[in-house]
């Protein structure tokens, strides 16, 4: 029998809940391909990922689905998958825009819900020793994945991008110990020395333009394109990729252990106060862990959905600077509102700098990407003469 | 949103004019004299009122005598009055644009500044317009999540441009000069890089289609909040009796509207959809203020005048429509075609409805948070289908039209499970797709064809 599926929409879902259930959570990243269900539901001018994950759900059939209130587009999805798939189950998670205590507060509650729901849904029982189990192994992966980043952001990356994102990919989609493995086995094989230049065995390409992502979904053969064209890419803000694993409080010596249960993950907790570092991850009841697990992931990297006073753009523009990229590629989903309002203010932020941006629109498929390769060869080749 | 459409009176006001008009003193001339002159093309007087109460707005706006708030449509009003904040909708005065025919400059200009061709057009003429400063600077910005997307980015956006505009000189009111100016949810402590001369945005975060007690909570905390910031920060009152009465006019206001909309369901209906559609700028930032209650209370007696007056005569009523989302603002034939020639009369708007209960003053912050948590489309589809069926049902409908605005993912992406469910119900739907403030993105002769048919269908 296969492990029960239960999809995820957004890195703002506690996908610890799922694995806590004894269920496989898996990131729902569409089909990439023309849609055919998603045209009975939703008009084509809305989020090409939104109507890709219809279709998604269609062929995939999952026993569960997690939306979260990302977006108007999201919210028409959930709509649309209770209306199609009655007998699948599918519950919205409210992830709130701010991040204050009264959001965390709601946060919580939510993530209750998440439990009770899926408590009932599948006839499971939540404990708070599966939790923390969870949590320990979704922290051991996404530390993994941030060493794999390390790598990318190194002077001279040892890993191309486009492994680099398959490895977040796998991470968010297979079993999570096969993913463990698989990183650990990766990042073994790449036989980086923890200090000092990184040993090339992946062409690391000297000289070439550094080139850094930001976007929601890009599909990675977009990647793909852009170093096939002569970029590097340095690094990458998008949903599909760091901001499924970047907080400001994850610590970073994790060695990619698979998680015993102690408690040392939880040392570099900012986020919830001092009750949780004192008592450690074996004393702390279900309350502690869900406050935890609220007060976190509201503490992750900001994407555009999130209230904003312009913080976001300063500490993007920070990234990009302190990896000295050449150039930045804004990949946004065609009909995306969060991320096409955000060109012209990221635009404007490189412009001062004098660091060139180009918007590529994207409509989730292979055929789209194809087109966008004579501009992103252009974009390197503007890149790179001005290196000289 | 001045009645019809200016450019139908042979007014060609460029962009230059209006610009030159709005930044002096001679606004309230000007738009007083265009009010005079088109006295005629109004219908009703209380419609009349609206432009009024519009240009009166806009006016107080430029005057900068209270710190102005830009608000995004169904944020709380009733809160921002009782603080003693002048209001200014970008959205409806995008409509404004659109009507003085000058939405498409201000497109160009947003669209030249990198704003995409599919973001909804209220928000991106309203970017243009205020990158060409022909809008009142605002104080402070404030969204709410419900609806749409769009306006807290533009909000965002609009902030950035403010930001880093080289030739931004230094606030020109009292308060906020002293303080960085970062608005709500923010991690305490966070690099502002830009100066704190520039207004603070609060995002007022709806949870969507939950109206339990931690969702009503949330919001009336962060009610609470914003009006404590607010007066701090402005150095306002901060006087909660002010805003209880704000919330008694806004309930005064509500009475009157309620009263109007029963006679909307009488055969022949007395007022059409298309003499009040320039209602939603009171729906957008009239609510808690005396002018609103004036309004629907002569609206009301409008009607039911002329209720008295026809006792069913004289109107031809071939079908009675239910119109979803709003409509084109600039000139076009559209509703008159409809009316006078198809016969096809649009008994009631989604815009009219009055979806929220009577607020209770003594629980200002908790009764408003439950305003905004009942939005029937801030929720499920079934909650916006199940209004609209009870809508059909209650105007006594023939048909329903959904006018799919080209950018609107809140409301057009729901379009078609909503023409489903009223299927399911016997209730025919109809789907125009237009834009409402972009006439380069409509086809009016394409849209009259289908009308036809549709109402051919129904008749
Ligand atoms: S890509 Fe954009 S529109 Fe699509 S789900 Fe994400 S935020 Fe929403
Ligand atoms: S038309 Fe739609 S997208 Fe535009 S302001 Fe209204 S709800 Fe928002």
């Amino acid at each position: 029998m296969r492990d029960k599926l239960v999809g995820w929409t957004c890195t703002y879902i506690p996908e610890e809940i799922i694995l806590a259930a004894g269920l496989r959570p898996v990131r729902l990243l569409g089909t990439q391909e023309p849609v055919r269900v998603a045209d009975y539901l939703v008009p084509s001018n809305l989020c090409p990922y939104v109507r890709s994950i219809i279709d998604q759900v269609s062929s995939v059939r999952p026993d569960g689905v997690f939306v979260a209130s990302s977006c108007n587009a999201a919210e028409h999805l959930i709509d649309a998958l209770r209306r199609q798939f009655s007998d699948i189950f599918c519950h919205l998670v409210q992830v709130p825009r701010i991040r204050d205590t009264g959001a965390i507060s709601y946060y919580e509650e939510q993530i209750r819900l998440m439990i009770r729901v899926i408590e009932d849904g599948f006839d499971v029982k939540i404990t708070p020793e599966a939790l923390k189990n969870a949590i320990s192994i979704v922290s051991c992966i996404k530390n993994l994945l941030h060493r794999a980043y390390d790598l990318l952001k190194r002077p001279e990356p040892a890993i191309t991008g486009g492994r680099y994102l398959r490895m977040v990919e796998m991470a968010m989609t297979a079993d999570k110990a096969q993913a463990a493995r698989e990183l650990k086995d990766t990042l073994g094989g790449l036989a980086v020395e923890p200090e000092g230049p990184a040993t090339a065995q992946e062409d690391p390409r000297p000289g070439r333009p550094r080139v850094f992502l930001v976007g929601s979904l890009c599909p990675i053969s977009v990647v793909d394109v852009i170093e096939e064209s002569g970029g590097v890419v340095v690094g990458e803000e998008l949903c599909a990729g760091s901001r499924y694993f970047l907080t400001d409080d994850l610590p970073l010596s994790v060695d990619g252990a698979w998680p015993s249960g102690d408690s040392a993950w939880f040392s570099g907790d900012g986020a919830c106060g001092q009750g949780l570092k004192a008592a450690g991850l074996g004393d702390i009841d279900i309350d502690d862990i869900i406050r935890y697990l609220a007060a976190r992931y509201l503490a992750k990297e900001p994407c555009a959905r999130m209230q904003d006073s312009g913080e976001r753009y300063s500490r993007l523009v920070e990234r990009i600077k302190a990896l000295n990229a050449d150039g930045v590629i804004f990949y946004v989903l065609k009909f995306c509102d969060m991320y096409l309002y955000e060109y012209p203010i990221l635009q404007g932020r490189l412009d001062r700098l004098g660091i060139p941006v180009i918007l590529l629109e994207g409509d989730y498929t292979a055929g789209g990407i194809e087109q966008a390769r004579t501009r992103i060869g252009a974009f390197i080749e503007m890149l790179d003469s001005r290196r000289i | 949103m001045v009645g019809p459409p200016l450019d139908d009176f042979g007014l060609n006001l460029t962009k230059s004019v209006v610009r030159h008009a709005l930044r002096t003193r001679a606004v309230s001339a000007l738009g007083r004299s265009i009010l005079a002159m088109r006295r005629n093309a109004f219908s009703l007087r209380s419609t009349q009122a609206v432009a009024e109460f519009a240009l009166e707005e806009t006016v107080r706006a430029f005057n900068g005598k209270a710190p102005t708030a830009w608000t995004s449509a169904f944020a709380p009003s009733e809160l921002l009055r009782g603080m003693g904040l002048t209001l200014f909708s970008p959205e409806a005065a995008s409509a404004v644009l659109s009507a003085f025919g000058l939405a498409t400059q201000m497109l160009g200009v947003a669209e030249a500044h990198g704003h995409s061709r599919d973001t909804c057009t209220f928000h991106r003429a309203a970017m243009g317009a205020h990158i060409e400063g022909i809008f009142p600077r605002p104080d402070l910005l404030v969204a709410a999540s419900h609806l749409c997307d769009g306006a807290p980015r533009l909000f965002c956006s609009i902030r950035e441009v403010m930001a880093h505009r080289e030739e931004d000189g230094p606030h020109r009111k009292a308060g906020g000069k002293d303080r960085k100016a970062e608005g709500n949810g923010a991690d305490s402590g966070s690099p502002v890089d830009a100066p704190p001369s520039y207004p603070p945005f609060y995002l007022l975060d709806i949870p969507w289609g939950d109206t339990g007690r931690d969702a009503v909570r949330y919001v009336a905390s962060q009610l609470e909040s914003l009006f404590h910031d607010l007066a701090q920060r402005f150095r306002l009152p901060g006087d909660l009796e002010r805003v209880k009465e704000a919330i008694r006019l806004s309930n005064e206001a509500r009475k009157w509207a309620v009263a109007a909309n029963e006679l909307k369901r009488l055969s022949p209906c007395p007022v059409t959809a298309r003499e009040v559609a320039d209602y939603v700028y009171v729906l957008f930032i009239g609510f808690g203020s005396e002018e609103a209650v004036r309004i629907y209370r002569t609206l009301y007696e409008e009607a039911s005048a002329r209720a008295h007056r026809s006792g069913g005569q004289g109107v031809e009523e071939r079908c009675r429509i239910l119109w979803l989302h709003l409509r084109p603002f600039y000139a076009g034939r559209l509703w008159t075609y409809m009316e006078e020639t198809l016969g096809a009369r649009i008994v009631f708007d989604e815009f009219s409805n009055i979806y929220w209960d009577e607020l209770d003053p003594d629980k200002p912050f908790e009764s408003l948070a439950v305003k905004a948590l009942s939005h029937p489309g801030h929720g499920p589809i079934e909650r916006r289908a199940r209004t609209v069926l009870r809508l059909a049902e209650e105007y006594h409908v023939d048909g329903v039209i959904h006018f799919s605005h080209w950018g609107c993912r809140q409301s057009s992406g729901g379009a078609l499970m909503i023409k489903d469910y009223l299927k399911e119900h016997g209730v025919p739907m109809l789907i125009l797709d237009g834009d409402c403030i972009d006439r380069r993105n409509y086809a009016e002769g394409q849209a009259m064809t289908r009308l036809e048919g549709f109402v051919e269908m129904l008749a």
